[in-house]
């Protein structure tokens, strides 16, 4: 019994309707953001994970305001230029499943998304907020927590003064909001010792190892399997003209830099605290 | 009925029938069938991986659905006593494929979409790694027993991931493999649950307390059924949201992630439906 491509996609999308009627565990619909709100939680998305938890909240509660708890999905911009095919509606469930079920691409990894309460989750409790643990589900449940914290007088962890912040010498790029270097000369700038791979035929990288390899232990942060995979872009990890660039947070975690900033056009990093 | 090795390397259908499709076979690398305790879970997560470097942080490993302590777990018989294998692979068509261990391989194409998994009795589910930051760890698209769709559930291995980081740096000792275990045993669970309502009264899963309390799918109830069980609607098992927003969980996880499904209160391990 062969399956067509074709009738997949459509027993998909009589899953996908089964499942929308039936609103299983973990399948609440949210409300769909608009375009304004899909940029601001993008932004808020970056934030997240650049560790500006205060920044995503801000953000997020700014939506949140506006248009209450909805859920923004979009297709990167490295995901937009990088993969050779049409990407489907980034909302349509069916044809995302679809894809990545006949094997064209791990489109359900390429794909980013976020609602407002999982945002402000994960951003409270990175603050320190653990009462929020589990209220993603229920904004007003997890703002009366938060509240509740404020008043029995939690402050979340502040950074160093900024005037003790040193900027970097170091180029960047921004996607989608997050901060790109190039790994080689990041590298260098905060110390991190490196390897880079090179294809012998194309000379192109292909690997990049950061940080010390021991025997049998993996160095910090391996990019290669991202980098050979090529077109299934799940990160803003790629290479262009012979360098390879990648978020400058991934580094800076492996450096021990929990603050930093651009500011000015410059990369700034707070003085290490000694905890990543 | 053949045997287990040979099962474990076959490669799904959609992925292998189109050898000569040089994208196809690379690709087809990501869809590996993870035959475990008799059944088949098609991982969609699977990317190929230099395993001395161990690199499964935005993947899911099949040792994440063959561990020892996910899911079925021990006590569960499946139907007639048989466990959950009944399907003949000699049945599915010849195809060689590639492996990406061992190389090319000759093997038999189980095609068990479209209902041919009920037809032969035969457990199947596709599971799809997801990178969307929704409030919950993972989601489910169906029961195994709608013979009209697959029983598809999407992983969101950072959220689980995030998780795990967040109640190891409050001093549990969480193994992100068995974490990862747990939740697709959760979610697994919910196909073959997924008729079980244990309460009726309430339907609406958006709150902490209609979490808590709704039954749906097997879900276990705050208050009513066991907490270490697989179905314990929130992760880590055990754990209970600060309802009364004091700043503290009403109750904390287990020190130790459970293993299996209840054998009592309310019983999962004898409430299975695989058939129509």
């Amino acid at each position: 019994m062969k399956l067509t491509q074709r009738a997949l996609a459509m027993l998909l999308f009589v899953a996908f309707l089964d499942f929308a009627k039936a609103s299983p565990p973990g399948g609440r619909i949210y409300p769909r953001a608009n375009e304004e709100a899909t940029e601001k939680l993008k932004e808020a998305y970056a934030a997240y994970y650049q560790g500006w938890y205060e920044r995503a909240i801000e953000l997020a509660m700014d939506v949140y305001q506006k248009y209450g708890d909805v859920h923004a999905r979009w297709w990167p911009s490295w995901v937009k230029r990088f993969y050779k095919g049409k990407l489907p509606d980034p909302h349509d469930y069916g044809a995302i499943l679809g894809e990545t079920i006949e094997g064209r691409a791990l489109m359900t990894m390429m794909v980013k998304g976020v609602t407002v309460g999982s945002l402000l989750e994960r951003s409270y409790r990175r603050l320190g907020y653990h009462g929020v643990y589990g209220k993603g589900t229920n904004v007003p449940s997890l703002l009366k927590s938060v509240e509740g914290a404020k008043k029995r007088g939690y402050r979340p962890p502040q950074p160093p003064p900024k005037n003790t912040w040193r900027p970097l010498p170091l180029k960047f790029r921004e996607e989608d909001y997050f901060i790109l270097v190039p790994v080689e000369e990041a590298c260098k700038v905060l110390g991190l010792p490196y390897r880079l791979q090179v294809e012998q035929k194309t000379k192109k990288p292909i690997g990049v190892y950061v940080g010390e390899y021991v025997e049998k232990k993996r160095p910090l942060l391996v990019i290669q399997e991202v980098l050979r995979r090529g077109g299934v872009m799940t990160s803003p990890v790629y290479e262009e003209n012979g360098v390879v660039w990648v978020p400058f947070y991934w580094l800076a975690e492996q450096a021990g830099i929990r603050w930093w900033e651009v500011r000015n056009g410059k990369i700034y990093v707070a003085p290490r605290q000694g905890t990543k | 009925m053949v045997g287990g090795e040979e099962r474990e390397n076959l490669c799904c259908a959609e992925a292998g029938n189109k050898v000569k499709d040089v994208r196809r076979q690379s690709i087809g690398c990501l869809v590996m069938l993870a035959k475990v305790k008799d059944m088949f879970v098609m991982n969609f997560g699977a990317v190929p991986r230099d395993p001395e470097n161990g690199d499964w942080s935005f993947v899911i490993p099949n040792e994440a659905i063959t561990h020892p302590n996910g899911f079925p777990g021990t006590g569960v018989p499946g139907e007639n006593d048989n466990g959950f294998w009944l399907l003949n692979a000699n049945e599915g068509e010849t195809h060689s494929v590639r492996h990406p261990e061992v190389g090319w391989i000759t093997g038999k194409i189980v095609n068990f979409l479209h209902g041919y998994a009920h037809l032969r009795d035969v457990y199947a589910a596709v599971v799809v790694p997801s990178e969307d930051n929704r409030p919950r760890l993972a989601w489910t698209f169906g029961p195994i027993c709608n013979v009209a769709s697959i029983p598809v559930i999407e992983i969101r291995v950072p959220t689980v991931r995030d998780a795990v980081n967040y109640w190891n740096s409050v001093g549990y000792q969480y193994d992100l493999l068995h974490a990862l275990a747990c939740v697709i045993a959760h979610e697994l669970g919910h196909t073959i649950l997924w008729h079980i309502d244990h309460n009726e009264q309430v339907q609406n899963g958006e709150d902490e307390i209609s979490i808590l309390t709704n039954g749906d799918k097997g879900h276990h109830v705050y208050g009513q059924h066991r907490m270490r069980c697989f179905m314990w609607p929130y992760f880590p098992p055990g754990v209970v949201p600060d309802l009364d927003n004091d700043g503290a969980w009403d109750s904390l996880p287990f020190p130790n992630l459970p293993t299996d499904f209840c054998d009592s209160d309310p019983g999962c391990q004898n409430l299975w439906r695989l058939n129509p």
